[in-house]
Protein backbone atom coordinates (compact mmCIF):
# COMPACT_ATOMS: atom_id res chain seq x y z
CA UNK A 1 0.00 0.00 0.00
CA UNK A 2 1.31 3.60 -0.38
CA UNK A 3 -0.42 6.97 -0.90
CA UNK A 4 -0.76 8.39 -3.90
CA UNK A 5 -2.92 11.80 -5.30
CA UNK A 6 -5.13 11.81 -8.11
CA UNK A 7 -7.79 14.48 -9.59
CA UNK A 8 -11.08 13.01 -9.32
CA UNK A 9 -15.01 13.67 -9.75
CA UNK A 10 -17.36 14.35 -7.04
CA UNK A 11 -19.99 11.72 -6.04
CA UNK A 12 -23.02 12.38 -3.86
CA UNK A 13 -25.53 15.15 -3.87
CA UNK A 14 -24.30 16.29 -0.55
CA UNK A 15 -28.07 16.48 1.18
CA UNK A 16 -29.68 13.09 2.32
CA UNK A 17 -31.87 11.45 -0.01
CA UNK A 18 -34.70 9.25 0.13
CA UNK A 19 -37.12 7.73 2.62
CA UNK A 20 -35.98 7.00 5.25
CA UNK A 21 -33.45 9.90 4.17
CA UNK A 22 -29.85 8.71 3.93
CA UNK A 23 -26.57 10.81 3.55
CA UNK A 24 -25.23 10.90 0.47
CA UNK A 25 -22.40 13.16 1.13
CA UNK A 26 -19.84 14.56 -1.47
CA UNK A 27 -16.90 11.94 -1.96
CA UNK A 28 -14.38 10.94 -4.45
CA UNK A 29 -15.67 9.08 -7.07
CA UNK A 30 -13.75 5.49 -7.37
CA UNK A 31 -12.24 6.16 -4.12
CA UNK A 32 -14.56 6.45 -2.03
CA UNK A 33 -15.83 3.59 -2.90
CA UNK A 34 -12.61 1.42 -2.42
CA UNK A 35 -13.05 0.86 1.66
CA UNK A 36 -9.02 2.47 2.08
CA UNK A 37 -8.10 5.25 3.80
CA UNK A 38 -8.17 8.88 1.60
CA UNK A 39 -8.17 12.50 2.20
CA UNK A 40 -9.52 15.32 -0.12
CA UNK A 41 -9.50 18.76 -0.65
CA UNK A 42 -12.42 20.16 -2.89
CA UNK A 43 -12.93 22.77 -5.63
CA UNK A 44 -15.65 24.09 -3.81
CA UNK A 45 -18.93 22.61 -5.22
CA UNK A 46 -17.30 22.23 -8.56
CA UNK A 47 -17.33 18.47 -9.47
CA UNK A 48 -13.57 17.57 -8.68
CA UNK A 49 -11.42 16.71 -5.83
CA UNK A 50 -7.61 16.53 -5.13
CA UNK A 51 -7.50 12.94 -3.66
CA UNK A 52 -4.69 10.94 -1.25
CA UNK A 53 -5.08 7.56 -1.29
CA UNK A 54 -3.64 4.61 0.24
CA UNK A 55 -3.59 2.08 -2.36
CA UNK A 56 -1.99 -1.27 -3.61
CA UNK A 57 -0.56 -1.19 -7.09
CA UNK A 58 -3.26 -2.80 -8.97
CA UNK A 59 -6.11 -0.24 -7.33
CA UNK A 60 -3.45 2.26 -8.49
CA UNK A 61 -3.51 1.07 -11.91
CA UNK A 62 -7.46 0.04 -11.90
CA UNK A 63 -7.93 4.15 -10.87
CA UNK A 64 -5.71 5.22 -13.58
CA UNK A 65 -7.57 3.15 -16.26
CA UNK A 66 -11.05 5.37 -15.79
CA UNK A 67 -11.11 8.90 -18.38
CA UNK A 68 -12.25 10.90 -15.70
CA UNK A 69 -9.39 9.96 -13.14
CA UNK A 70 -5.74 12.16 -13.18
CA UNK A 71 -3.01 10.74 -11.63
CA UNK A 72 -0.56 12.91 -9.83
CA UNK A 73 2.99 11.60 -10.33
CA UNK A 74 4.49 10.92 -6.87
CA UNK A 75 7.78 12.16 -7.26
CA UNK A 76 6.04 16.08 -6.38
CA UNK A 77 9.18 17.99 -7.02
CA UNK A 78 10.01 16.25 -10.48
CA UNK A 79 9.11 19.45 -13.56
CA UNK A 80 6.26 18.78 -15.78
CA UNK A 81 8.93 18.16 -18.66
CA UNK A 82 8.01 18.77 -22.41
CA UNK A 83 6.24 15.26 -22.59
CA UNK A 84 3.60 15.48 -20.00
CA UNK A 85 3.11 19.60 -20.67
CA UNK A 86 0.10 18.95 -22.71
CA UNK A 87 -1.88 16.56 -20.84
CA UNK A 88 -1.33 18.33 -17.26
CA UNK A 89 -2.77 21.47 -19.13
CA UNK A 90 -5.89 19.71 -20.64
CA UNK A 91 -6.57 17.51 -17.41
CA UNK A 92 -7.14 21.23 -15.58
CA UNK A 93 -8.60 22.92 -18.09
CA UNK A 94 -11.40 20.47 -18.87
CA UNK A 95 -12.09 20.83 -15.15
CA UNK A 96 -12.21 24.80 -14.99
CA UNK A 97 -8.70 24.98 -13.45
CA UNK A 98 -6.86 27.60 -14.99
CA UNK A 99 -3.71 25.91 -17.10
CA UNK A 100 -2.32 28.40 -19.38
CA UNK A 101 0.31 29.52 -16.89
CA UNK A 102 1.74 26.16 -16.33
CA UNK A 103 4.83 25.47 -18.28
CA UNK A 104 7.70 22.45 -18.13
CA UNK A 105 9.86 23.64 -15.76
CA UNK A 106 7.55 24.03 -12.87
CA UNK A 107 7.29 21.29 -10.62
CA UNK A 108 3.89 18.99 -8.97
CA UNK A 109 4.64 20.41 -6.13
CA UNK A 110 4.34 24.06 -7.37
CA UNK A 111 1.41 23.26 -9.52
CA UNK A 112 -0.30 21.99 -6.58
CA UNK A 113 0.12 24.34 -4.43
CA UNK A 114 -0.95 26.65 -6.79
CA UNK A 115 -4.29 24.48 -7.45
CA UNK A 116 -4.49 24.83 -3.62
CA UNK A 117 -4.80 28.60 -3.71
CA UNK A 118 -7.95 28.35 -6.55
CA UNK A 119 -9.59 25.43 -4.61
CA UNK A 120 -9.38 27.85 -1.07
CA UNK A 121 -10.92 30.70 -3.46
CA UNK A 122 -13.94 28.95 -4.87
CA UNK A 123 -14.16 27.15 -1.50
CA UNK A 124 -14.95 30.42 0.54
CA UNK A 125 -16.88 31.99 -2.19
CA UNK A 126 -19.53 29.45 -1.69
CA UNK A 127 -20.09 30.42 1.94
CA UNK A 128 -19.64 34.67 1.49
CA UNK A 129 -21.53 34.11 -1.42
CA UNK A 130 -24.66 31.49 0.73
CA UNK A 131 -24.58 29.47 -2.31
CA UNK A 132 -23.92 26.06 -3.14
CA UNK A 133 -24.15 26.97 -6.53
CA UNK A 134 -21.36 26.25 -9.61
CA UNK A 135 -19.04 29.03 -10.24
CA UNK A 136 -18.33 27.34 -13.31
CA UNK A 137 -20.82 25.95 -15.96
CA UNK A 138 -23.36 27.07 -18.19
CA UNK A 139 -22.30 30.02 -19.85
CA UNK A 140 -19.40 30.71 -17.16
CA UNK A 141 -16.43 29.54 -17.93
CA UNK A 142 -12.56 30.63 -16.77
CA UNK A 143 -12.55 32.91 -19.60
CA UNK A 144 -15.86 35.01 -18.51
CA UNK A 145 -14.97 38.28 -17.69
CA UNK A 146 -16.15 39.90 -14.87
CA UNK A 147 -18.12 42.60 -16.24
CA UNK A 148 -20.08 39.33 -17.51
CA UNK A 149 -20.81 38.48 -14.01
CA UNK A 150 -24.08 39.54 -12.35
CA UNK A 151 -23.32 42.55 -9.98
CA UNK A 152 -23.94 40.05 -6.82
CA UNK A 153 -21.49 37.47 -8.42
CA UNK A 154 -18.84 40.41 -9.28
CA UNK A 155 -19.46 41.73 -5.13
CA UNK A 156 -19.25 38.07 -4.01
CA UNK A 157 -15.89 37.54 -5.68
CA UNK A 158 -14.96 40.48 -4.11
CA UNK A 159 -16.05 39.65 -0.83
CA UNK A 160 -14.48 36.63 -1.29
CA UNK A 161 -10.52 37.75 -1.69
CA UNK A 162 -11.36 40.17 1.12
CA UNK A 163 -12.24 37.12 3.92
CA UNK A 164 -9.53 35.40 2.59
CA UNK A 165 -7.28 38.81 3.38
CA UNK A 166 -6.26 38.80 0.14
CA UNK A 167 -6.54 41.95 -2.21
CA UNK A 168 -9.48 42.23 -3.92
CA UNK A 169 -8.98 44.72 -6.71
CA UNK A 170 -7.94 42.52 -9.55
CA UNK A 171 -11.28 41.13 -9.90
CA UNK A 172 -13.14 43.91 -12.08
CA UNK A 173 -13.48 45.06 -15.21
CA UNK A 174 -12.25 43.00 -18.20
CA UNK A 175 -10.21 40.59 -16.64
CA UNK A 176 -11.19 36.93 -17.08
CA UNK A 177 -11.95 34.51 -14.28
CA UNK A 178 -9.05 32.43 -14.85
CA UNK A 179 -6.53 35.67 -14.63
CA UNK A 180 -8.54 36.27 -11.44
CA UNK A 181 -7.63 33.17 -10.70
CA UNK A 182 -4.25 33.46 -10.90
CA UNK A 183 -4.19 36.40 -9.14
CA UNK A 184 -6.04 34.73 -5.86
CA UNK A 185 -3.51 32.04 -6.11
CA UNK A 186 -0.40 33.64 -6.60
CA UNK A 187 -1.48 35.99 -3.48
CA UNK A 188 -2.13 32.47 -1.80
CA UNK A 189 1.36 31.80 -2.05
CA UNK A 190 3.18 28.57 -2.20
CA UNK A 191 1.80 27.06 1.25
CA UNK A 192 2.57 23.97 2.03
CA UNK A 193 -0.52 21.25 2.98
CA UNK A 194 -1.08 18.05 4.16
CA UNK A 195 -3.55 15.55 2.61
CA UNK A 196 -3.94 11.98 3.71
CA UNK A 197 0.06 11.05 4.89
CA UNK A 198 1.49 13.44 1.64
CA UNK A 199 2.94 16.64 2.42
CA UNK A 200 2.60 19.29 -0.66
CA UNK B 1 -9.57 33.90 25.42
CA UNK B 2 -12.49 31.67 26.28
CA UNK B 3 -12.91 27.83 27.55
CA UNK B 4 -16.31 26.28 27.89
CA UNK B 5 -17.09 22.70 29.56
CA UNK B 6 -20.05 20.33 30.27
CA UNK B 7 -20.26 18.18 32.54
CA UNK B 8 -24.03 16.65 31.51
CA UNK B 9 -24.83 15.69 35.03
CA UNK B 10 -28.26 16.76 35.75
CA UNK B 11 -31.62 14.20 34.94
CA UNK B 12 -32.62 13.78 31.22
CA UNK B 13 -34.80 16.35 29.65
CA UNK B 14 -32.22 18.00 27.17
CA UNK B 15 -28.65 18.26 27.17
CA UNK B 16 -26.95 20.75 30.13
CA UNK B 17 -27.01 21.65 33.03
CA UNK B 18 -23.50 24.07 32.89
CA UNK B 19 -24.30 25.08 29.25
CA UNK B 20 -27.73 26.02 26.94
CA UNK B 21 -27.57 23.71 24.35
CA UNK B 22 -30.11 24.00 20.87
CA UNK B 23 -30.71 20.68 18.73
CA UNK B 24 -30.46 22.06 15.20
CA UNK B 25 -30.15 19.02 13.08
CA UNK B 26 -32.62 15.84 13.69
CA UNK B 27 -35.14 15.34 16.44
CA UNK B 28 -34.05 16.96 19.53
CA UNK B 29 -36.30 14.69 21.32
CA UNK B 30 -33.53 12.16 20.54
CA UNK B 31 -30.90 13.71 22.14
CA UNK B 32 -30.71 14.05 26.14
CA UNK B 33 -29.06 13.02 29.18
CA UNK B 34 -28.96 9.48 30.38
CA UNK B 35 -26.43 8.37 33.75
CA UNK B 36 -24.93 11.84 33.75
CA UNK B 37 -23.82 11.72 29.84
CA UNK B 38 -25.51 13.14 26.93
CA UNK B 39 -26.92 10.46 24.86
CA UNK B 40 -28.70 9.39 21.99
CA UNK B 41 -32.57 8.54 22.50
CA UNK B 42 -33.62 7.65 18.98
CA UNK B 43 -33.12 6.94 15.50
CA UNK B 44 -31.70 8.95 13.50
CA UNK B 45 -28.59 11.51 13.66
CA UNK B 46 -28.20 14.53 16.04
CA UNK B 47 -25.98 17.67 16.09
CA UNK B 48 -26.45 20.06 19.17
CA UNK B 49 -24.92 23.40 19.72
CA UNK B 50 -23.55 24.89 22.88
CA UNK B 51 -25.11 28.18 22.80
CA UNK B 52 -21.93 30.05 23.72
CA UNK B 53 -20.11 32.00 21.61
CA UNK B 54 -15.90 31.35 21.75
CA UNK B 55 -13.74 34.55 21.15
CA UNK B 56 -12.02 33.40 18.14
CA UNK B 57 -12.74 31.05 14.92
CA UNK B 58 -9.52 29.49 15.74
CA UNK B 59 -10.79 27.38 18.46
CA UNK B 60 -11.02 23.63 19.77
CA UNK B 61 -13.74 20.82 20.71
CA UNK B 62 -13.07 17.71 23.14
CA UNK B 63 -14.98 15.19 24.48
CA UNK B 64 -15.14 11.75 25.91
CA UNK B 65 -16.96 8.56 25.37
CA UNK B 66 -19.72 8.00 27.83
CA UNK B 67 -19.26 5.33 30.06
CA UNK B 68 -22.43 3.38 29.05
CA UNK B 69 -21.11 3.65 25.18
CA UNK B 70 -22.03 0.82 22.99
CA UNK B 71 -22.66 1.69 19.58
CA UNK B 72 -23.61 4.55 17.30
CA UNK B 73 -22.10 7.52 16.36
CA UNK B 74 -20.19 10.34 18.41
CA UNK B 75 -18.58 12.94 17.27
CA UNK B 76 -17.65 17.26 17.78
CA UNK B 77 -18.05 20.04 16.07
CA UNK B 78 -16.48 23.03 15.37
CA UNK B 79 -16.99 27.01 13.44
CA UNK B 80 -20.69 26.37 14.12
CA UNK B 81 -22.40 29.81 13.78
CA UNK B 82 -25.93 30.39 15.81
CA UNK B 83 -28.17 29.75 13.44
CA UNK B 84 -30.34 26.54 11.98
CA UNK B 85 -27.83 26.66 9.03
CA UNK B 86 -25.92 23.46 8.82
CA UNK B 87 -22.35 25.30 8.10
CA UNK B 88 -19.45 23.98 10.68
CA UNK B 89 -16.77 21.43 10.66
CA UNK B 90 -17.35 17.96 12.41
CA UNK B 91 -15.10 14.93 13.65
CA UNK B 92 -16.92 11.91 14.07
CA UNK B 93 -16.58 8.27 14.30
CA UNK B 94 -19.45 7.91 11.80
CA UNK B 95 -18.95 4.13 10.99
CA UNK B 96 -19.07 1.27 13.35
CA UNK B 97 -17.07 -1.03 14.71
CA UNK B 98 -13.61 -0.82 13.46
CA UNK B 99 -14.29 1.71 10.63
CA UNK B 100 -13.13 5.29 9.57
CA UNK B 101 -13.42 8.57 11.36
CA UNK B 102 -14.65 11.05 9.21
CA UNK B 103 -13.49 14.92 9.18
CA UNK B 104 -16.31 16.71 7.13
CA UNK B 105 -17.67 19.96 6.00
CA UNK B 106 -20.97 21.10 5.53
CA UNK B 107 -21.72 24.30 4.13
CA UNK B 108 -25.58 25.40 3.45
CA UNK B 109 -26.61 21.48 5.03
CA UNK B 110 -24.25 19.96 2.23
CA UNK B 111 -22.33 17.54 3.39
CA UNK B 112 -18.77 17.27 1.58
CA UNK B 113 -16.12 14.19 3.36
CA UNK B 114 -12.34 15.50 3.70
CA UNK B 115 -10.82 13.00 5.03
CA UNK B 116 -11.53 8.94 5.57
CA UNK B 117 -7.93 8.21 6.74
CA UNK B 118 -8.44 6.89 10.28
CA UNK B 119 -9.69 4.01 11.58
CA UNK B 120 -10.26 2.63 14.81
CA UNK B 121 -12.11 1.13 17.07
CA UNK B 122 -14.19 2.94 19.77
CA UNK B 123 -14.42 2.52 23.42
CA UNK B 124 -16.15 4.11 26.95
CA UNK B 125 -13.87 6.73 28.41
CA UNK B 126 -11.46 7.36 25.31
CA UNK B 127 -11.46 10.91 24.18
CA UNK B 128 -11.37 12.41 21.23
CA UNK B 129 -11.31 16.00 19.30
CA UNK B 130 -10.68 18.22 16.47
CA UNK B 131 -9.35 21.79 16.44
CA UNK B 132 -9.40 24.26 13.92
CA UNK B 133 -7.01 27.03 12.79
CA UNK B 134 -6.74 29.20 9.57
CA UNK B 135 -7.59 26.45 7.25
CA UNK B 136 -5.79 23.57 8.58
CA UNK B 137 -8.21 21.34 10.38
CA UNK B 138 -7.24 18.52 12.41
CA UNK B 139 -9.24 15.62 13.90
CA UNK B 140 -7.50 13.35 17.44
CA UNK B 141 -8.12 10.57 19.13
CA UNK B 142 -6.98 9.34 22.19
CA UNK B 143 -4.65 12.46 22.66
CA UNK B 144 -3.15 11.61 19.41
CA UNK B 145 -3.28 13.76 15.86
CA UNK B 146 -4.94 11.19 13.60
CA UNK B 147 -5.77 13.44 9.97
CA UNK B 148 -5.29 17.20 9.11
CA UNK B 149 -6.72 18.76 6.06
CA UNK B 150 -6.57 22.01 4.25
CA UNK B 151 -9.99 23.36 3.47
CA UNK B 152 -11.27 27.20 3.67
CA UNK B 153 -14.71 27.44 3.55
CA UNK B 154 -15.87 28.20 6.67
CA UNK B 155 -14.65 31.12 8.79
CA UNK B 156 -16.16 33.15 11.60
CA UNK B 157 -18.38 31.15 13.01
CA UNK B 158 -17.65 30.44 17.10
CA UNK B 159 -19.62 28.09 18.20
CA UNK B 160 -19.20 24.38 18.99
CA UNK B 161 -20.98 21.03 19.66
CA UNK B 162 -21.59 17.69 19.41
CA UNK B 163 -23.30 14.93 16.84
CA UNK B 164 -24.61 11.95 18.51
CA UNK B 165 -26.82 9.25 16.86
CA UNK B 166 -27.22 5.71 14.90
CA UNK B 167 -28.21 4.10 18.12
CA UNK B 168 -29.52 4.84 21.84
CA UNK B 169 -26.03 3.37 22.88
CA UNK B 170 -24.03 6.25 21.84
CA UNK B 171 -23.02 8.34 24.81
CA UNK B 172 -20.82 11.57 24.90
CA UNK B 173 -19.27 13.22 28.22
CA UNK B 174 -17.33 15.78 29.61
CA UNK B 175 -17.06 18.45 26.72
CA UNK B 176 -15.14 21.20 26.72
CA UNK B 177 -14.30 23.57 23.70
CA UNK B 178 -12.28 26.97 23.93
CA UNK B 179 -9.47 28.95 22.01
CA UNK B 180 -6.23 28.32 20.43
CA UNK B 181 -5.02 31.70 20.97
CA UNK B 182 -2.03 31.62 23.17
CA UNK B 183 -0.44 28.36 22.47
CA UNK B 184 -2.99 25.76 21.04
CA UNK B 185 -5.84 24.16 23.26
CA UNK B 186 -6.01 22.04 26.39
CA UNK B 187 -4.29 19.00 25.46
CA UNK B 188 -7.06 16.25 24.97
CA UNK B 189 -8.22 14.21 28.04
CA UNK B 190 -6.18 11.04 26.84
CA UNK B 191 -3.27 12.77 26.27
CA UNK B 192 -3.36 14.01 29.99
CA UNK B 193 -3.94 10.16 30.86
CA UNK B 194 -0.44 9.17 28.88
CA UNK B 195 0.91 12.03 31.08
CA UNK B 196 -0.26 11.00 34.37
CA UNK B 197 -1.93 13.81 34.48
CA UNK B 198 -4.86 12.80 37.28
CA UNK B 199 -8.65 13.88 35.93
Amino acid sequence: MAWHLYLVPVIGTGFPIGDPPVRDPRRPKYVADLGVLWAAMDYGFQPVMLVAADVDDLTDTSLQVNADVTKVPDALDNQIGAVAISIVQNALEIRHLPAGWVTTDITYRVLLRTLAGFFAFVQRYATVANTTALVFGGAVDLNTRVNQLPVAVRQNLQATATSLGLDATGISGSTTLRVVLKNIADQWGQRSFQIGEITV
Amino acid sequence: MSTITESFNKANNGLGPDLAWTVYFGTAANVGVTNNQANAQGTGETESRADSDLASDDHYVQAVVGADYAVGFVGVLCRKDSTATRTLYRWSKFVPGSGAWELAKFVGGSETILSSAYSSTLAAGQSFKMDANGSTIRGFHLGTQRVSVTDAAITGNLRCGIHLGDSTAAYIDSFEAGDLAGGGGAPAIGSLGLLGVGL
